[in-house]
């Protein structure tokens, strides 16, 4: 008999509570946790200045964060006092993408409502760690690729194409926008 | 695929190669054929390391995954490892974890970094590190080996695959395995890590993130002046992702180059200032490369600088590789961490 041992770490399932939705987004505080990237914050603010517009909603707290490392405790804690939900982005490489779905998740653990954005090649990148955080099933809106070489009116028109998605992921939560889907 | 016969995830096939071919088929492998780990092998990786199996060699926060000693070892032993190895790849794992090594960037980045592992003090003559002819190459089973058992460690237990969750556009050679050793003998300064404050008798890992490894060809026509400013030059090219990061870089000195710098008295705190000096590029030259935003030239572009490096305590230097030679190694470094000590049994 020749045994041969399992190298590997296995990622257990481990379902989270995701946090409570509101009722709508009107006049609602929104964060925001950039990570660096080339036009990453640029996404980000034209989805906030449109949210302002259709829904009334300030944009109260903007973290910039790098692709090193999970989103701090220290900036969960300053959005879970400031913010109502918190869209994280936008993620556009191998890092970012995998690490803002992270930080989604992450913020969904700690009772904020959150929506990650990555660009749709690194689609399978997000479920990887979504998979690896016991979640395989965690949802994230996509964008067409590529971020970095966006022009100004392009960056208004992916935004506007976004809110709709992010909407419905803040309002009926990853359960429920699941099933609608 | 051969019919293997398995009892969950042991399995029990009937020749060596059935056995490299099963790890292949469970997407172990990093390319290269596996050893295949054994009970018996496990057994005494462990026991050179010192380490309890479900001993927790680091904790991995990007992960979320606790890496035992048990899977260090396994993939210690699949990567070809002596087992007096095992400290010096269990230090690695370690410095992995390190918040400061932004292990998610290095292992997952479209720029495709590799860990580079740096050995020093007296485990570099215990287990047979090489820290002179030919480096970065092929021929010495532990540098070989212990960079490649942690290539396994990354793939199987952190599970940074290509091409899913390590999303790098080109790769590097160095991520099959990249570990040496910094030689102390004929070394004009402290080591490394006596550098740091550390004795000569301890033995340490250091990791660095390098994108891409650099040598140079300088003949010392320009004196030593003349090499620093090549040096400067290759950690500031163009094209560098680092170049705006103000990164630490690394230079390797070996060869004739060492003897030049030894012979001129220079401490290492001297080149450091010459070559951070040499890494300055004109805001005009980063708009023609398209490095900048703006890419319109205005009047004092040519003369204003930046600088890819701005601190010169951030110059790690090593002296290793060949003794004869003109081609120091370059590494512009994405981040560093020191593990302090390799901890023996």
């Amino acid at each position: 008999m020749f045994d041969i041992l399992d190298p590997t770490t296995t990622a257990e399932e481990d379902p989270i509570n995701y946090a409570p939705r509101p009722e709508s987004l009107n006049g609602l505080k929104i964060g925001l946790v950039e990570n660096t990237k080339p036009n990453a914050e640029k996404v980000l603010q034209a989805i906030a200045n449109q949210m302002a517009e259709t829904y009334g909603t300030d944009m109260i707290h903007l973290v910039h964060k790098s692709q090193r490392a999970p989103l701090a405790d220290a900036d969960i804690k300053k959005l879970q006092i400031e913010a109502d939900f918190v869209i994280c982005g936008v993620g556009d490489c191998g890092a970012c993408s995998s690490g803002s779905v992270l930080d989604a998740i992450l913020l969904e653990r700690s009772g904020i409502p959150a929506v990650a954005i990555i660009t749709d090649r690194f689609e399978e990148t997000g479920q990887e760690m979504a998979g690896l955080w016991g979640v395989p099933t965690f949802r994230f809106v996509q964008m067409p690729h590529p971020l970095g070489s966006l022009a100004v009116d392009e960056i208004e028109d992916r935004a506007a194409s976004l809110l709709e998605k992010i909407s419905i992921l803040l309002l009926r939560g990853q359960e429920a926008s699941e099933k609608a889907a | 695929m051969a019919d293997f016969q398995t009892e969950g995830e042991v399995c029990i096939p009937i020749n060596a190669s059935e056995q490299i071919e099963y790890c292949y088929e469970k997407g172990w492998t990093d390319g290269l054929p596996v050893v295949p780990a054994t009970p018996d092998l496990l057994k005494d990786m462990l026991e050179a390391g010192g380490f309890r199996g479900d001993e927790v060699i680091a904790d991995m926060p990007s992960r979320n995954v606790s890496v035992t000693a048990e899977k260090v070892a396994i993939n210690a032993v699949m990567a070809g490892c002596k087992a007096s190895y095992m400290p010096v790849v269990a230090t690695a794992v370690k410095a992995l974890a390190d918040p400061g090594f932004g292990l998610h960037h290095v292992a997952s980045a479209l720029s495709g970094p590799t860990p580079v592992i740096i050995v020093n003090g007296p485990i570099i003559e215990e287990i047979g590190l090489n820290a002179t002819d030919n480096l970065f190459g092929p021929g010495c089973r532990a540098n070989s080996t212990i960079g490649r058992a942690l290539r396994l460690v990354l793939g199987n237990c952190l599970r940074y695959k290509p091409g899913i969750s390590d999303r790098a556009t080109y790769g590097t050679p160095g991520k099959h395995s990249c570990c040496i050793a910094e030689n102390a003998s004929g070394n004009p300064w402290e080591t490394w890590h006596v550098e740091q404050g550390l004795q000569p008798g301890d033995s340490t890992v250091t990791l660095i993130a390098c994108s891409s490894m650099m040598q140079l060809w300088n003949c010392g026509y320009g004196g030593v002046e003349g090499l620093l400013n090549s040096v400067g030059d290759a950690l500031s090219f163009i094209g560098s992702i680092a170049i705006f990061g103000q990164t630490p870089g690394a230079v390797i000195f070996g060869g004739d180059h060492t003897e030049w710098l030894k012979e001129g008295g220079w401490t290492k705190n001297q080149i450091r200032e010459v070559v951070v000096e040499n890494t300055k590029r004109s805001i005009a030259a980063l708009k023609r490369a398209g490095r900048l935003e703006e890419t319109e030239i205005k009047p004092g572009d040519e003369e204003t600088w930046h600088y890819a490096m701005d601190e010169p305590s951030e110059l790690m230097i090593l002296t290793a590789g060949s003794e004869t030679g003109h081609s120091p190694a370059y590494y512009r470094v994405l981040d560093r961490r020191k593990q302090p000590d390799v901890a023996r049994p």
